[in-house]
């Protein structure tokens, strides 16, 4: 990704990519990491919180739940309808 | 491997479950916040500079009258200074909560999200919100407070809700409950009550009651556009891009056209201008006004934030019902600053029953109350 997007966007663009699948907060993570690593915004822990907002808006939502190797639940994450209507606002070099 | 997915859920679901109720404590302290950031505010007015400049004479530009004509001469370079008086503010509440939210988005390393957002269209709807927001949406709302005090101003704001149903019935062709109805009914009422109700102290109790809807007017329109955008920024940053483009119009615009409009009028010898005010508070750092106005930004600022953080943690339907309780904590706190600063406190007994009428009504628009504590739905 060569345009560095907010990272809302970006998180938005990781899953329209990931299509039907849904991923872990982690996976969202590692693929975001050489665009963001070493922002304040962007950690791990961070990154779930990013999540939780985002499911709010109703962009994308919790498809399952399950327990990472630490031992905590956590959700799996894929975009919504609502939200591939939202990639129209992405570049378009990243809408599909 | 289901058993344990079902667990996981199970122990998910009950983390959201507690910030969702945790959404309903910041829900009430962004509806305080915004109380305590009007009455802040209107403190400001109550010190030099604003005091020491409040006209009084018919001045240069009402030489030669007398009598009556001199004393509409007076109320009117009155009226004139309460418009300058209430943009300086507006304007430096939106600078200072945009430098205060700047420093919390800093700490939180999200400062190059500005620029980022900016380049994007739901940032660019955000700046159209600011407008609307900012530049007619505040301004309204501190002119009300100037004209009108905080106590009375407050809770005819707190109808936004209401008139965002209204527009969105007839722009969006969305069909509302017979509830919200109901709820824009009540709204209406209550505003009505507390603008027969003048208390006689206020500098223009009618125009400060007009001008407060303004800030509905503003606040309901801003609401249509950034939300629109808002989804997809984080809020945070899209606060801090709409109080900074805010602050940017209204310094840059909107202060200066109030300024020409005055020159014009020739009476800029016998008032002063609202930058003439804007900088004459920041100079006077021995008078209260500047930190009331930082204090009252610090508020603003983060009643946002926290009304923020409920919406995603409650929904938007319970973020704006608590928020709107605003109405209540401005007539409340309105009352306790008077008795701090040894003024005397009578609240009208309007003012009391309009706002309250007002925030059931705004919470009656904004999500059936039945489902108002079903934090169940919000995981």
């Amino acid at each position: 990704m060569a345009i560095k997007l907010p990272l809302r966007f970006s998180i938005l663009y990781v899953l329209n990519k990931a299509g039907n699948q849904s991923l872990t907060t982690k996976e969202i993570y590692e693929q975001l990491s050489k665009e963001y690593e070493g922002e304040g915004q962007f950690s791990l822990d961070k990154m779930e919180n990013h999540l939780m907002a985002v499911k709010a808006t109703g962009i994308i939502e919790a498809r399952e739940a399950y327990f990472d190797e630490a031992g905590e639940a956590r959700y799996k994450y894929a975009i919504t309808d609502y939200g591939r209507t939202r990639t129209k606002y992405l570049p378009p070099e990243l809408q599909n | 491997m289901a058993e344990n997915n079902a667990n996981a859920l199970q122990l998910l679901e009950a983390k959201q479950l507690k910030l969702a109720k945790i959404g309903i404590i910041t829900g009430i302290i962004s509806g305080m916040l915004w109380g305590a950031s009007g009455t802040t505010l209107w403190e400001a007015l109550n010190f030099e500079p604003f005091t020491s400049l409040w006209p009084e004479a018919v001045g240069s530009s009402g030489a030669g009258l007398e009598g009556d004509a001199a004393t509409v001469h007076i109320e009117y370079l009155q009226m004139m200074f309460g418009v300058a008086s209430g943009l300086s503010l507006a304007f430096m509440h939106d600078f200072f909560a945009a430098l205060w939210v700047l420093g919390f988005n800093g700490a939180k390393g999200k400062f190059a999200e500005y620029a980022r957002s900016l380049k994007t269209t739901p940032g660019k709807l955000v700046c159209v919100g600011a407008i609307l927001g900012g530049p007619v949406g505040m301004s309204g709302y501190l002119l009300g407070v100037t004209f009108a005090g905080p106590v009375y101003s407050l809770p005819i704001t707190a109808s936004y809700p209401a008139l965002a149903a209204v527009l969105s019935f007839f722009i969006l062709k969305e069909r509302n409950p017979l509830r919200v109805w109901i709820g824009v009914l009540a709204c209406i009422c209550g505003s009505l009550i507390i603008a027969w109700g003048d208390p006689g102290v206020a500098p223009n109790f009618k125009l400060g009651i007009a001008l407060s809807t303004l800030a509905c007017i503003g606040w309901a329109t801003e609401g249509l556009f950034s939300t629109y955008g808002m989804d997809m920024l984080d809020p945070d940053v899209a606060l801090g891009i709409r109080e900074g483009f805010s602050a940017l119009v209204l310094g840059l615009i909107v202060l200066p056209c109030i300024g020409f409009y005055m020159a014009s009028k020739g009476i800029t010898a016998d008032v002063a201008t609202s930058w003439e005010l804007v900088g004459k508070t920041f100079t006077m750092l021995n008078s209260p006004a500047v930190w009331l106005c930082l204090l009252g930004g610090l508020f603003g600022g983060f009643s946002y934030i926290a009304w923020y953080r409920t919406l995603n943690a409650c929904g938007v339907a319970r973020g704006m019902a608590f928020n709107v309780t605003y109405a209540f904590w401005g007539v409340l706190f309105g009352f306790l600053m008077a008795k701090i600063m040894g003024r005397e406190a009578y609240i009208t007994a309007n003012a009391w029953i309009g706002a309250a009428i007002i925030c059931v009504g705004a919470i009656l628009v904004s999500i059936n109350p039945k489902e108002l504590f079903k934090l169940r739905d919000a995981c």
